[in-house]
């Protein structure tokens, strides 16, 4: 798969370094609390993998940062700039913040192409000329440019996930994040998507990746997150995090995945 | 695709003469007035079709506003009780209690309230089909599932976005299966409410043809009725394919 976005890579690093900071969050559903004094900083071009058992709070830290959950405390801030505030441009914010989800959720009546095009034209206000050229890019570089004029009924699950990937690369994000994007799929069509986000890490994308796949997270991270009850537990290289865990509850997690 | 198309055609005559063959078959084996033949019921149906079309107009036009106003009440409320926990909570226990109830039997108080044209008719049938729709729509909006939702919020889309692209075509297609059963139902509702009120349309027809103990007028009555199910059946049919094409 040939890449053709670099600008992430090496581009400003002296303005500021970091993608993403996560300070100090905490976010409870009534009595249930979810995430607890959770810190993360994501530098520009970094690849982070959040690890964790099911209902660890892994999802919930992802959607907070494009606000599909709203903190309960604590403060968020991309590109230096807080979306934690009073008044922060939610739909601004979400531009440069793409995410894929576990299941695809395409628009079932819309092509391929149809499907990359929408936000483009809707958000971003691009011409249809403009909104279909990137979308053909788009979908040339997740592998489907043969698929453009395909309905999602007409495609496997992972020919649909990285459509769904192509639609959110098509908004230009800034950074993106993955919200178990491979866990829905048969364990066949796994790779074409795990494939696709590796090219894109390798192309310097910055990316927040919630995933139970062991073998891209040590290949791809830069660090991998441990999370568990809502708080992180432990956090490092992959070297240091599969190799050599620290805390027993890690142990026992990446113990009961092998 | 023209292979296909041939095939579908052939179905279908060969369903037409089958059906025809059955009727003609019948008619000779219970050899009664209450049944002609085929040929005898064209050759009737043909001598009367003047007489029949402005009943079989009048018919048409209940049904169809009631199909459309039962459907645009019933569309909006279904979003609306698919999305608000608190709507829902309220209307459920509302709706399960009266969805089961027989619309027909409110027929003699509409007949009371509204006197003997349309309007008793048309009431009647669009409540039969509002309420069809309404639990097919709402639980089709339910099944959507929530992450579809955050997929366009996380693309930057609005409310309206979420309801364009998300939730009106995942309910599209319920919204036609509800109208196609619907239409059996809605033309069963309209010949009570014809033959019991009025002197219009084809439930009229049929039950003044009936007393007259005119079989084939009877028989005439009876095939335009179904010809106008049928009719309808095959416009949703064939809507649901054009505006709902993806399925």
């Amino acid at each position: 798969m040939l890449l053709t976005i670099n600008i992430w890579k090496g581009d400003v690093v002296a303005e500021s370094d970091i993608m993403v900071s996560i300070q100090h969050l905490s976010k409870s559903f009534g009595e249930t609390e979810v995430l607890r004094d959770v810190n993360v900083d994501v530098k520009r071009g970094e690849v982070v993998v959040v690890l964790g058992p099911s209902g660890s709070g892994k999802s919930t830290m992802l959607r907070c940062i494009n606000l599909l959950e709203k903190p309960t405390g604590g403060h968020i801030y991309i590109e230096g700039e807080e979306i934690t505030g009073a008044n922060t441009n939610v739909d601004k914010l979400r531009e440069h913040v793409g995410m894929v989800f576990q299941q695809f959720n395409l628009f079932p009546h819309l092509t391929a192409k149809k499907n990359v095009m929408l936000a483009q034209r809707k958000v971003l206000k691009r011409s249809a000329q403009e909104a279909e050229r990137i979308a053909i890019e788009q979908l040339g570089r997740v592998g489907l440019a043969d698929r453009a004029d395909f309905l999602p009924s007409q495609l496997s699950g992972g020919q649909q996930q990285r459509v769904a990937i192509a639609r959110a690369l098509a908004m230009d994000p800034h950074v993106m994040l993955f919200d178990e994007a491979t866990s829905a799929l048969d364990p066949e069509l796994v790779r074409g998507v795990l494939d696709v986000m590796r090219s894109l890490a390798e192309a310097g994308m910055t990316m927040v990746v919630v995933t139970h796949e062991m073998g891209f997270a040590r290949e791809v991270a830069d660090r991998v997150i441990f999370m568990e009850g809502g708080v992180i537990v432990e956090e490092g290289t992959p070297t240091e995090v599969f190799d050599h865990p620290k805390h027993n509850r890690t142990k026992d997690f990446l113990g009961h995945i092998k | 695709m023209k292979r296909d198309f041939l095939r579908k055609i052939g179905g279908y005559v060969f369903a037409v003469v089958f059906i025809v063959a059955g009727w003609w078959l019948t008619a000779i084996v219970l050899n009664s007035p209450a049944l002609p033949t085929p040929a005898e019921t064209i050759r009737v149906l043909a001598g009367n079709v003047d007489v029949l079309v402005p009943y079989f107009w009048t018919s048409a036009y209940r049904v169809v506003v009631s199909l459309l106003v039962g459907t645009l009440l019933a569309v909006p409320i279904a979003q609306v009780c698919a999305h608000s926990r608190t709507l829902d909570a309220l209307f459920a226990p509302v709706l399960y209690l009266l969805y089961p109830i027989p619309k027909v039997v409110l027929l003699p108080i509409l007949l009371v309230l509204l006197g003997l044209a349309d309007a008793p008719k048309i009431v009647l049938i669009s409540l039969t089909v509002f309420f069809q729709v309404l639990v097919a729509v709402r639980d089709a909006v339910r099944a959507v599932p929530e992450s579809a939702e955050l997929a366009v919020r996380a693309l930057g889309g609005s409310a309206w976005d979420e309801y364009r692209h998300v939730a009106l075509p995942s309910t599209l297609p319920a919204v036609f299966t509800s109208l196609r059963i619907g239409v059996g139902t809605a033309i069963a509702v309209l010949f009570i409410a014809e033959a019991m009120a009025g002197s219009t349309g084809l439930g009229y027809f049929i039950m003044q043809s009936w007393s007259m103990v005119n079989y084939p007028r009877m028989f005439a009555g009876i095939i335009a009725m179904a010809l106008l199910g049928v009719v309808l059946y095959a416009v949703f049919d064939l809507l649901e394919r054009s505006l709902a094409r993806w399925r």
